[in-house]
């Protein structure tokens, strides 16, 4: 009763009419280079925003009267190199190393999980909080030098619900990829208990 | 490391037995028919991408299994990023399946393009373990590729294979 219906399935799936569709060498090792160029070039966005950055808040250390001002401006252009620096180191982990590719199924799932999961447990701490600093004293610099002023105010206030909407965005992220990397862990655990 | 030639030889065999199979793994994985190619073409990429580190460890059939189904579980994770869409697991599908058999008068077209949904739908590892299974493979061989135990790949494929009995009768070949 079983057997027959799924076995008729099973006849149905492999037999599906398919194109054969075949790829030369040229064209995987094109793609194997578009997608090299494509992490390249994310980098090289991210270097050229960290070259606009440097000069700029280097600039407003000449400008800004204000000490408040001159060493938030040295905290950002401190805070900008971290960050390049640290998209330096992380940017060969972007990508599961070819090793990955040969795990079982349950275990790469799992590390791609919790790869993504510490991804954005971490990104908070490397790529905003650096640059958290050397803008807060640039804008309390500014709150000092300028007096109360609603403008000042909204931007702070902007700032912080942006800063405060990407950390939680982030946090609710890697606690919902964490709910999955425990199901797959229980799955396994409950595997180990029956063999 | 193996050399470069040996890799593209290797690569060039396994495409040639298995193209079709990674083809259904692709249909079985994602819906936009221009995803799909790009989805097909990075599971040859990390395919041959692998025979660089090929050392004969498994056997030819579980290792380009295991390869282009963690290419296309990547696929899946980070398309849902982008695009998040229900996914269920089999218990669910079964709960779902209680009611009637509506594929009775569908032709096989239309239960191949059910069955494809289904499989779409599925939550790992039971979309790569139905797969699997489909291919045709046992239980060992499915474990070995997914990591499950043969235990769970057994009691899976028996809710499969209850799950697709009841789900779509035999009318459909008459159809």
């Amino acid at each position: 009763m079983v057997e027959r219906p799924s076995n008729d399935i099973k006849q149905l799936w492999l037999g599906q009419e398919t194109a054969n569709v075949g790829f030369t060498l040229e064209e995987l090792r094109h793609r194997d280079e578009k997608f090299r160029r494509r992490v390249r070039n994310r980098n090289l966005r991210e270097y050229l925003a960290a070259a606009f950055v440097v000069p700029v808040f280097a600039f407003y250390i000449w400008f800004f009267p204000n000490p408040l001002m001159k060493a938030g401006s040295v905290l950002v252009i401190l805070g900008t190199l971290f960050v390049v620096w640290q998209l330096h180191r992380r940017g060969s982990a972007r990508k599961p190393p070819l090793e990955a590719s040969l795990l079982d199924l349950m275990e790469f799932h799992r590390r791609e999980l919790a790869r993504q999961r510490d991804a954005l447990r971490s990104v908070w701490l490397w790529y905003l909080a650096p640059l958290v600093p050397g803008l807060a004293l640039t804008l309390f610099g500014v709150y000092r030098q300028s007096g109360r002023s609603n403008a000042l105010m909204l931007t702070i206030a902007l700032a912080v619900l942006v800063f405060a909407a990407t950390w939680l965005l982030n946090r609710w992220g890697a606690a919902r990829l964490q709910r999955r990397i425990e199901a797959l862990e229980r799955m396994k655990s409950e595997q180990r208990d029956l063999s | 490391m193996v050399h470069a030639s040996s890799q593209d030889e290797q690569y060039r065999s396994a495409a040639a037995e298995f193209g079709r199979a990674l083809e259904r793994l692709a249909r079985g994985t994602e819906a936009d028919p221009e995803i799909r190619r790009d989805l097909l073409q990075d599971i040859h990429l990390a395919l041959w991408r692998s025979f660089a580190l090929f050392d004969g460890r498994c056997s030819l059939r579980t290792w380009v299994y295991r390869v282009a189904h963690n290419a296309a579980a990547s696929h899946v994770l980070q398309r849902r990023r982008v695009k998040p869409e229900a996914q269920t697991d089999l218990e669910a599908l079964e709960q779902q399946a209680d009611a009637t058999d509506i594929e009775a008068e569908a032709g096989s077209r239309q239960v191949l393009e059910r069955l494809t949904q289904i499989i779409r739908r599925l939550k790992p590892p039971d979309a790569q373990v139905m797969l699997l299974y489909l291919e045709d493979l046992d239980a060992a061989a499915i474990a070995e590729i997914t990591g499950l135990s043969a235990g769970s790949v057994a009691t899976r494929v028996h809710r499969i294979k209850a799950y697709l009995a009841k789900r779509f009768s035999e009318g459909w070949r008459h159809g």
